[in-house]
């Protein structure tokens, strides 16, 4: 069973309202809930981008006691305010007009290229732009890198009992709002990726 | 002066600067809503990081600002009727590589001394202004900015409650291109500006502003 996690905003709904991810997610849960589900029904929890801090600050624990449990949490977008453990965002000034410059380019490149993961994501897929980055902990595999070494998207699994897989892009976002086309082969193959694990 | 206060939940794109707090924003955490008292603001900016299922239960509450004058300058890409007369936002049918933005003459203050070609770029890229339109807009409404095809963009309604509405089916006019360097940057000071005076000139037909 897959969770994702909304607050509601416009793009959110419009996102869900998208048949064609349906298949990514069992359940909608709101973040302002959060209390009156069981997450032990779970097996995997999304947590969308742009959730409001203070929610996500009220529920740590029980977020926390869901992946200690084993299971495996993903967290989408910027982690500010250090609301959840071990994770090191640093902001960056977002290039967001790289693609529209003669030979312009925004540098990035795969790591751990063994990892399922990368059956159903290409670089391609996950090249548009990013609000920041992350040091992962010593033991979690990067699969996205930034030449200064940080990376863009990380699976920890030394860190808790489970697995956090953790990632800056913000898919459902531009889904919503219906521009940056590689959002959508992205949040595919996550989604692959995590139907096939099961 | 009473600030404006800029509502949205608590993420990073919601934060105000130092710059933003001396221009006389002040951030209004949407869930404090029901414990705010909005006769202490001259206008709220509702952004597009609103969850609008909340916005509806303080409908009562929005509405009786507007009865006393107040102004709201909605971003928010709606599909709920949380403020008078804002219809639906709908996805706008054009490409964003071919969507123009049309100022719309006579030139409202909000965008007096802006090029139309500067927000209809940022830094060579199209789409940033508007991905949406707003259909069957109230009566007397008007529209400050359209698309090519006559899509409505911005209006303002100062007619269907004693306050004003600004909506936009665009993006975060407030802070989008906020450090551009062309005619753009003075769009979020106009929009502050347009703001106070409306709330001035309502406070002087009457309204029960304090």
């Amino acid at each position: 069973m897959i969770g994702i996690v909304t607050n509601g905003l416009p793009f959110q709904y419009r996102f869900f309202a998208e048949e064609e991810f349906h298949y990514l997610y069992d359940d909608i849960l709101h973040i302002r809930e959060l209390h009156r589900y069981n997450l032990e029904n779970y097996d995997t929890l999304i947590l969308s981008c742009r959730l409001d801090i203070p929610h996500l600050k009220r529920y740590q624990s029980q977020l926390l006691s869901f992946i200690e449990s084993g299971k495996r949490l993903i967290i989408f977008g910027e982690v500010i305010d250090n609301w959840f453990p071990t994770i090191d965002w640093e902001d960056s000034e977002v290039n967001f007009s790289w693609w529209v410059r003669d030979g312009g380019d925004l540098p990035m490149e795969e790591q751990n290229k063994t990892h399922p993961l990368f059956k159903y994501v290409t670089l391609r897929d996950m090249k548009w732009h990013y609000h920041g980055s992350f040091l992962p902990p010593v033991g979690a595999q990067s699969l996205l890198d930034i030449p200064e070494g940080r990376s863009l998207f990380y699976v920890d699994t030394v860190s808790f009992n489970g697995e956090l897989v953790c990632t800056t892009l913000d898919p459902m976002f531009h889904i919503g709002l219906g521009f940056i086309d590689q959002s959508r082969p992205f949040l595919h193959g996550i989604a692959k990726w995590l139907r096939e694990e099961e | 002066m009473k600030p404006i206060a800029y509502v949205g939940i608590d993420i990073q794109f919601a934060r105000l600067s130092d710059e933003d707090r001396r221009r006389g924003l002040t951030f209004l955490y949407l869930y404090d809503l029901p414990y705010a008292d909005l006769r202490a603001y001259s206008g709220l900016i509702i952004t597009n990081l609103v969850e609008e299922k909340f916005l509806l239960e303080q409908k009562v509450l929005l509405n009786q600002y507007l009865q006393q004058g107040g102004v709201i300058f909605s971003l928010t890409e709606t599909s709920l009727p949380w403020l008078t007369g804002v219809p639906n936002w709908e996805r706008s049918p054009i490409p964003l590589k071919d969507r123009e933005i049309i100022i719309k003459e006579p030139i409202h203050p909000l965008f007096s001394g802006i090029d139309a070609y500067d927000i209809n770029y940022r830094k060579g890229v199209r789409g940033f202004f508007s991905r949406g339109y707003f259909d069957n807009i109230p009566l007397n409404a008007e529209v400050l900015v359209t698309d090519q095809s006559g899509a409505v963009i911005i209006y303002v309604d100062n007619d269907s409650t004693n306050g004003t509405i600004f909506a936009g089916a665009g993006t975060d006019i407030y802070r989008v291109f906020i450090d551009e360097d062309n005619t753009s940057s003075k769009l979020s000071l106009q929009m502050l500006t347009c703001i106070r005076e409306e709330y001035a000139r309502n406070k002087a037909k009457g309204g029960q502003l304090q």
